[in-house]
């Protein structure tokens, strides 16, 4: 876990946040930084408590303990209509007895923004979303991504520079969340302001996110570019949180063989490098690190038995078992490989790199796989 | 010529046969006319009491009733000559119009805190507010008669609209609330991290959403209070008595009834809230359900 930066270089800082619900405790001890121009992206299964961490930001909640700083300030103890934050519901929440633009101009009306502003600021986020022709129309007659736009453009039209948006495309369907998800990366971008984001699905993480932060246990398990938190994870709740379909974790157990250590799972015995101690050990494979057919040299090959498969549009997911451990692994629907299995087994092959070694307990990093050759 | 096809109206097969649509039709017709009757029963007093302000003095009670006959406006003309009653109509409506307007701002803002802060023990709150409602209003009577003596609240506006708001609270935090609960608190938390205050939240962000509940609320308990004898009698006097009050008190005039008299005013008395409640009918449903039901208001 990374300490919070200094809270004045930052755009928001959370430091030892605490929250509890009776005797349900939500965030621990949950610690983090977003920087300036971030599109960063709260990531973490349904229910890990995004939306309370994103409600303790706004300041709908009160923390238990710890401190939110926002643009270095210390705002812990400020209502939410002193944060000056942008703020994206999850349900549109659009006010039905206003016209899309009263909508739009809502937060503008409430700061009391000059009418010259207001049309400009108005004009340039109907333009980002292209909602123009809605303006005169009541929420009730919008189909749902119209409505989710309009609650979007609201959302943005509050001038500031630091929006969260609370998991706003859930529920949407997949072509239309395609296309929002690419609307609200431009829309950053051409603001250049703060988005602070939360979903529970990972696909969305890895498209939007430039720093993300993933949240298990109460706490930010691990924070950082979306790149580095990928491809070397240092908490196995990262590494699940951010791929899809998400990642393997396997059971294995180490062993020393003279000075070098060994690390034995279901899919055969690798060499491991890191502070690992001999022992048990949770192994993290990337779905999309599991080759089907002929096995490159060096990698540790099987045999599995193949459950079933998932078309998700361009590729395909095939679930697995080896030995009774359940696996999943990713093909391009166009893939030459997918065309030649049959049905029953599949031949898998794993690089030794591929491995990533979490303690069973802490499940944070202590090592990788060696590749040879 | 257009195709048979697109005239003929879409039927379903069943009813398609000539003698089940008769079946239907007839048993559609027979129940009308039921209705029909059964309301009319119900509706007879009321016609008889309009019928009776028309007529004059010797023909209201002649038998067999007269139903032609040549109506005339001097019950009315009358009526306004006698003294308070201008009095009356002002007590009626300014008791109901005003005690009901209050009770709605303090149910609104009951409503809305029991809604949205949820204080400790809501669930019991909301039922003793509700519990003044299981005792017969006769059970109130005597302490009410003693508590207003000691206040000196008898034949008081204050005291009545007091006692009237009382009356009309418990209600209207119930129909109101649920309507609240309708509206998500998603509502709330956008005006408050956009600035708004809480009055701006409650006034402006959620009240133009409970609008139905709001009027349901208000007729119903205008209802209730412009038809309200007992207390008036009890509590009131002759200062502040209302229409139902009057037409009991009056009844009597130099040895006999006088019926052209109860006969106008009471005519008087019932066309204003007929109409409201025509007008008003969807919302008596919200009201009779405590807001569960809301239909198409």
């Amino acid at each position: 876990m990374s300490e919070a930066a200094a809270p004045a270089s930052s755009a928001l800082a959370l430091s030892g946040v605490y929250k509890g619900y009776g005797s349900t405790q939500v965030l621990e001890d949950c610690t983090m930084s977003v920087n300036p121009g971030d599109f960063y992206v709260v990531s973490g299964a349904p229910s890990s408590g995004k939306s309370v961490l994103l409600r303790i930001v706004l300041g709908l909640e009160p923390a238990d303990a710890g401190s939110v700083y926002l643009g270095g300030k210390d705002v812990t103890s400020k209502g939410p209509q002193e944060r000056h934050v942008g703020y994206v519901p999850q349900s549109f929440a659009l006010f039905p007895n206003k016209s899309v633009r009263e909508n739009i101009l809502y937060p503008m009306r409430l700061d009391k923004v000059g009418k010259v502003e207001m049309q400009e600021t108005l004009g340039r986020v109907c333009d980002l979303l292209a909602i123009e022709d809605l303006l005169d129309k009541r929420p009730d007659q919008l189909s749902g991504g119209q409505k989710q736009r309009t609650a979007i453009a609201r959302g943005l039209a509050k001038q500031t520079d630091f929006f969260v948006l609370d998991d706003p495309l859930v529920g949407l369907d997949f072509k239309l969340r395609e296309r929002l998800i690419d609307d609200l990366k431009a829309t950053r971008s051409a603001l250049g302001v703060t988005f602070l984001y939360s979903t529970s699905d990972s696909l969305e993480s890895l498209l939007l996110a430039s720093r993300v932060g993933v949240l298990a246990n109460g706490g930010i398990s691990e924070e950082g570019d979306l790149d580095q938190v990928y491809d070397s994870p240092q908490a196995a709740s990262a590494m699940q949180a951010l791929g899809f379909p998400s990642a393997n974790l396997i059971d294995g157990g180490v062993r020393s063989v003279g000075s070098s250590k060994m690390c034995s799972t279901v899919l055969g015995e690798v060499e491991v490098s890191g502070d690992v101690a001999p022992g048990p050990v949770l192994v993290g494979i990337r779905s999309e690190h599991v080759q089907v057919g002929m096995a490159r040299e060096g990698a540790v090959a099987r045999t599995a038995k193949l459950l079933f498969t998932e078309d998700v549009g361009g590729s395909e997911i095939l679930y697995l078992e080896v030995d009774g451990v359940p696996m999943s692994t990713v093909l391009g629907s166009e893939s030459a490989a997918l065309a030649a299995i049959g049905s029953g087994s599949v031949d898998i092959a794993v690089d030794p790199s591929s491995f990533v070694l979490f303690d069973p307990v802490s499940r944070t990093r202590v090592g990788q796989g060696v590749q040879h050759g | 010529m257009t195709s048979p096809i697109h005239d003929s109206p879409v039927v379903l097969p069943e009813e398609n046969a000539p003698s089940q649509r008769n079946d239907k039709e007839r048993r559609l017709t027979i129940s009308g006319v039921i209705a029909w009757i059964v309301a009319l029963i119900f509706f007879a007093p009321i016609f008889w009491i309009f019928l009776a302000a028309l007529k004059t003095d010797n023909t209201i009670l002649a038998y067999p009733p007269k139903f032609i006959f040549t109506p005339t406006l001097e019950n009315f003309a009358a009526l306004i000559t006698k003294p308070n009653v201008g009095l009356y109509f002002f007590n009626s409506v300014f008791l109901s119009v005003g005690s009901v307007a209050i009770a709605i701002v303090v149910s609104y803002l009951a409503a809305y805190s029991f809604s949205r802060f949820k204080p400790a023990g809501t669930d019991f709150l909301m039922f003793l507010l509700l519990s003044t409602r299981f005792v017969p209003a006769a059970a109130f009577v005597i302490p009410f008669f003693q508590l207003f003596g000691i206040l000196n609240f008898k034949d008081t506006y204050v005291g009545l609209l007091i006692f009237y708001v009382m009356f009309s609270v418990p209600f209207s935090v119930w129909i109101l609330k649920g309507f609240i609960d309708g509206v998500s608190q998603r509502f709330d938390e956008t005006g408050l991290v956009n600035g708004a205050s809480r009055a701006h939240v409650i006034f402006k962000v959620v009240l133009p959403q409970v609008k139905p509940g709001l009027v349901a609320a208000f007729v119903f308990n205008i209802i209730f209070v412009w038809n309200e004898f007992l207390f008036n009698f009890q509590l009131g006097g002759r200062n502040t008595s209302t229409i139902p009050v009057a037409l009991f008190t009056s009844l009597y005039d130099g040895g006999a009834t006088n019926w052209p008299y109860v006969a106008s005013l009471g005519t008087a008395y019932v066309l204003p809230l007929a109409i409201l409640i025509f007008f008003f009918q969807k919302y008596l449903l919200v009201g009779m359900t405590f807001g569960t039901v809301r239909g198409e208001v």
